[in-house]
């Protein structure tokens, strides 16, 4: 088990609790999709398990190791949404800080940690972006440049605030297909949110949907049903399900709101 | 950065390097008491064995008495603003930013003219004050930062605005009182800048603090890319955002306090070098900061030959740079907008 949060809870201003009690697991090779309308939460439950936001009550586990506050955690690979960089630093350049962080104040970045930049700039496709300003790039390669920056460091568990938010559908799918393989190459788990539940459907192994008051969490296809989707996003749906090379495949067309 | 740009950098080190050396020997030659290269080797070679001529003397006296702490002192400081600016600009996720932002520069300026008035400017008392003040300025901007509950950038910057403007009034009521016949012109001239007075005894007062903290940038100068991302990635990244900066605010204090304690106050240089400094080697403050040390140092030593050799009457330095400095800003300033 790479994951664990027992009895989570989190607020920002007393009395209003934005997360209450949430308890979940995830597993190596596992990807959990995080849904649900907006301003409802999630990024403010990947904060948390990141540790750029402290429990109020309850903790999460990484790898054995307990959440603190800020607490610097090597096992975890955050991907922000993609932002404005206030230098135009080099994409080598972006990838390779994410190796600083982890090394001791004295040390400084050596010829195998652009090696190993490269190699994952290969991996993840933009290698051909590698001295390229990231404040020049669009917010797809961007997303693309943080993505890279995070698995530098071989994390056990990667996480992704809305990667899909600002790509084009082929974008989109090229992505997916990414993470997927990177989770299954590296045997690592994954959390991802997003407001996409057809590609949720297709990568995710599990599915968290947040509500006001409650949330579910389990495996997808139990998880993701037009019952839930009414009950979670207030909008009616259709599932239909039909082949794509040897896949089974369901998707969902949203019809109207509740 | 990648092979061609490492080759690269390491071009422009050593040749900044070589030109520091160059600038370091013209300026020595270069004054009042012009001193020809042939007698500067004798000076050096036959100082050295302790057989100098008496025609070289007061050449020699020139040379190791009034130009050499100068020279020294002029380098130290360049580095040490410049340094001190590009680190400031990288931690605050800002280019305008200078190393006085922090109130150092007016508290190390309230220090000076206290030791002006109540000691003559005579002695250690000047130089201790100032340095005094100056690091007290930044432990009143931790305190306002801290009290605030978060100790953000915003925060630290209005602090800084706060203190500044504290110890700016703190100058003009000791203005005030002061005797207008002498101590008053006194901490005006300070306040210009200048390096004319350098002596032996003030690289030993300052040469502690400003290496102590262009040492500890420098460790820091990875570090420095990251808390340029924000909090959010910073932390998620592996180091604490909070801590780190404020060891380089702490950093950037010392070294600021001790170039202010020797020289006055020598505006833009900290703000304009880092902007020529990125067009040199790139944003990457890996590179960026020891690039900044040595192209200070060479500006500073620059100004201030050009300073004392100028007009008969020797101009301030700190007037210099600003002449200098504010145009070259104002045309980045338009620059930006046009690329904005």
């Amino acid at each position: 088990m790479i994951l664990e949060v027992y009895n989570g809870c989190f607020e920002y201003t007393r009395g209003r609790p934005v997360l209450q009690n949430i308890a979940f697991h995830l597993d190596c090779g596992q990807i959990m999709a995080v849904m649900g309308r907006n301003g409802i939460g999630k990024t403010t439950l990947i904060k948390c398990i990141v540790g750029i936001l402290k429990w109020n009550q309850g903790y999460s586990i990484v790898d054995g190791a307990k959440s603190q506050v800020n607490k610097p955690m090597k096992n975890v690979g955050y991907v922000p949404q993609a932002h404005k960089v206030s230098f135009s630093y080099s994409v080598r350049d972006m990838v390779v800080f994410g190796k600083v962080g982890h090394q001791s104040y004295l040390a400084a970045p050596g010829k195998n940690d652009y090696v190993l930049a490269d190699q994952i700039l290969d991996k993840v496709g933009i290698y051909d972006l590698k001295d390229h300003p990231c404040n020049e790039l669009s917010g797809g390669q961007l997303q693309l440049v943080f993505i890279a920056r995070a698995l530098i460091n071989s994390p056990k568990l990667l996480v992704l605030d809305e990667p899909e938010a600002h790509l084009d559908f082929r974008n989109q799918i090229r992505l997916i297909k990414l993470i997927k393989n990177v989770v299954s190459d590296n045997n690592i788990a994954c959390i991802i949110n997003t407001h996409y539940p057809n590609y949720a459907l297709r990568i995710a192994d599990k599915c968290f949907l947040l509500g006001e008051q409650n949330y579910i969490e389990g495996r997808t296809p139990q998880v993701m049903t037009d019952d839930n989707i009414q009950k979670y996003f207030g909008v009616y749906s259709h599932a239909y399900q039909f082949r794509y090379k040897e896949e089974n495949i369901t998707a969902f067309s949203f019809l109207d709101e509740v | 950065m990648n092979k061609e740009n490492s080759k690269h950098y390491r071009n422009v080190t050593f040749f900044l390097l070589f030109f520091l050396i160059a600038t370091a020997v013209c300026a020595m030659l270069i004054g009042q008491y012009t001193i020809s290269l042939a007698d500067f080797y004798k000076i050096i070679t036959e100082k050295a064995s302790s057989t100098l001529a008496d025609s070289l003397k007061t050449p020699a006296h020139v040379v190791f008495q009034v130009r050499i702490p100068r020279i020294l002192l002029a380098g130290m400081v360049g580095a040490g603003l410049s340094i001190s600016g590009s680190a400031l600009q990288g931690t605050f996720q800002n280019p305008l930013v200078s190393p006085d932002l922090l109130g150092v520069c007016s508290g190390a300026g309230f220090g000076a003219a206290l030791g002006i008035l109540i000691g003559n400017g005579t002695g250690l008392l000047t130089p201790v004050l100032s340095l005094v003040f100056g690091l007290a300025s930044v432990l009143l901007v931790f305190f306002f930062a801290g009290v605030s509950g978060r100790s953000e950038t915003l925060s630290v910057i209005l602090g800084g605005i706060i203190v500044s403007s504290i110890f700016t009034a703190l100058v003009s009521l000791i203005k005030y009182v002061a005797d207008s016949s002498e101590t008053l012109p006194a901490i005006t001239f300070w306040q210009m800048g200048s390096f004319a007075n350098a002596s032996y005894h003030d690289i030993g007062i300052s040469f502690v603090p400003i290496a102590f903290g262009i040492i500890g940038l420098l460790l820091l100068r990875w570090k420095i890319n990251l808390l340029s991302l924000g909090d959010e990635d910073c932390s998620t990244l592996g180091i604490y955002p909070n801590r780190t900066r404020w060891m380089v605010i702490l950093f950037t204090t010392l070294t600021t306090a001790g170039c202010v304690t020797v020289s006055g106050v020598i505006g833009w240089v900290g703000l304009v070098i880092p902007h020529i400094c990125r067009k040199i080697v790139g944003v990457n403050h890996g590179y960026l900061l020891p690039t900044s040390c040595l192209v200070g140092a060479i500006f500073m030593i620059l100004v201030d030959t050009v300073a004392r050799n100028l007009t008969s009457a020797e101009i301030p330095i700190g007037i210099l740079t600003a002449l200098i400095g504010a145009p070259f800003f104002a045309a980045i300033y338009h620059k930006r907008k046009k690329v904005g």
